[in-house]
């Protein structure tokens, strides 16, 4: 039995069974993500005051990545309009290009989680601070931390809880001539040592409050931000598979069925474009803000 | 079926329905450009000294504006039929729906007013 409608558009909606089935799904899915940037908006509101981190994530690799995802959207239009216009090579170059961008998003973001796994963070107890820290000071870590009874931390940067306030260092001056000063505070040794150009500091886990890698039990941020980059992944490795069943095996149907396959790369299309635009809100509420 | 329209040698498309595919495409190479260099004033947001609120303002509406660009263009909601706009109308009054309930709740949980 054939199928109906899925060239010609269904007349009491006016398109055809698989546009309208895309659109339904793409709403259950803007619901989906809604209800998760709703949570980031609440945990970020619910946040102390100046506790949310910031400059914390590699905003050039998410810059580079949204033109990436974006040049692979116009790459997926070019796909439909070369089957459209029965152009086989051309549609296979586009549709192979549309897959090494969303392959070289992955491979950044991949690098990117990589990153941050080996990313670490130590929150100095301070029993003044309506949230127990003061200060957060992040770098790799140097020696064994489940056996040491101090930390050694290739220090990068660090991050006062009230940051936006922050008043300017009496010791400003000091601290452009010798970067390391900055991270002199009570509980901090600053050894002699450098790592790739970064002071090495020595932490005494006493003066902890509380410290781990950039996994998402590190902090709140991390915990929604892997929450929606890796389902956002999910989607694009979903994309993924589709493509490539559309490039192997099913392009078998480019030259049985083709008004039927361009309307099936124009669904799949438009889902990448769904893709797409999480990604235009993800990079600016993660990475800019 | 009878068909007036003239046909193209590489395809079953009339001249009119290839020309048309080829427009859409350079609508899309000048959406995608328009996008970038909107994506690259975004990131320069964020490299401008300015206040937190007043950077959050610049890039929330710049990624507001790509959103209705890319929705129209590269989804072609501009020439979508009905029943696809009334699909979105739907979810746009569920999604303001969740928030709103959510920020209600919240505003009770925290004694923090926003309205």
């Amino acid at each position: 039995m054939e199928i109906p409608y899925t060239v010609k558009p269904r007349p009491d909606t006016g398109v055809y069974n698989g546009k309208l089935g895309i659109w339904l799904f793409l709403a259950s899915e803007v619901m989906l993500f809604g209800g998760l940037f709703a949570s980031y908006i609440f945990l970020r509101l619910g946040a102390p005051e100046g506790t949310w981190p910031n400059g914390l994530m590699n905003v050039w690799a998410g810059f580079f990545n949204s033109i990436i995802l974006l040049l692979s959207s116009v790459f997926v239009t070019m796909t439909w309009a070369a089957v459209k216009l029965n152009d086989f090579k051309g549609f296979k170059r586009n549709l192979a290009i549309t897959m090494l961008l969303s392959l070289v998003f992955l491979g950044v973001k991949s690098y990117e989680y990589n990153q941050k796994f080996h990313h670490y963070g130590v929150f100095l107890k301070d029993a003044s601070s309506p949230v127990g820290w003061s200060v957060q000071i992040t770098g790799h870590v140097l020696n064994n931390i489940e056996k040491d009874d101090h930390i050694l931390l290739a220090a990068d940067a660090y991050q006062p809880s009230d940051w936006r306030s922050a008043p300017k260092s009496e010791n400003a001056d000091k601290i452009k001539e010798n970067p390391a000063l900055r991270f002199a505070l009570p509980g901090v040794e600053i050894t002699e040592e450098k790592h790739d150009g970064e002071p090495v500091l020595k932490i005494d886990k006493k003066d902890v409050f509380r410290s781990s890698y950039f996994v998402p039990k590190y902090n709140s941020f991390f915990a929604i931000y892997y929450t929606m980059s890796g389902l956002h992944a999910l989607h694009m490795i979903g994309g993924l598979v589709v493509f490539l069943y559309f490039w192997t095996f099913g392009s078998k149907m480019f030259h049985t069925h083709r008004a039927q396959f361009a309307n099936r790369i124009e669904v799949t299309g438009l889902f990448w474009h769904f893709v797409d635009l999480i990604w235009f809100f993800l990079f600016p509420v993660m990475y800019l803000m | 079926m009878a068909d007036n329209h003239s046909h193209t040698p590489e395809a079953d498309l009339s001249h009119e329905e290839a020309a048309e595919v080829h427009t859409h495409v350079r609508h899309y190479w000048k959406t995608f450009w328009v996008l970038s260099l909107m994506t690259v004033v975004m990131f320069g947001c964020y490299f401008i000294p300015m206040p937190a609120t007043a950077n959050e303002i610049a890039v929330l509406g710049i990624t507001a504006l790509k959103s209705i660009i890319a929705a129209f263009f590269f989804m072609h909601l501009i020439g979508a039929r009905k029943f696809v706009h009334q699909v979105l109308v739907f979810t746009a009054i569920f999604a303001v729906f969740l928030l709103g309930l959510s920020l209600l709740a919240f505003m009770d949980h925290t004694h923090v007013a926003f309205f």
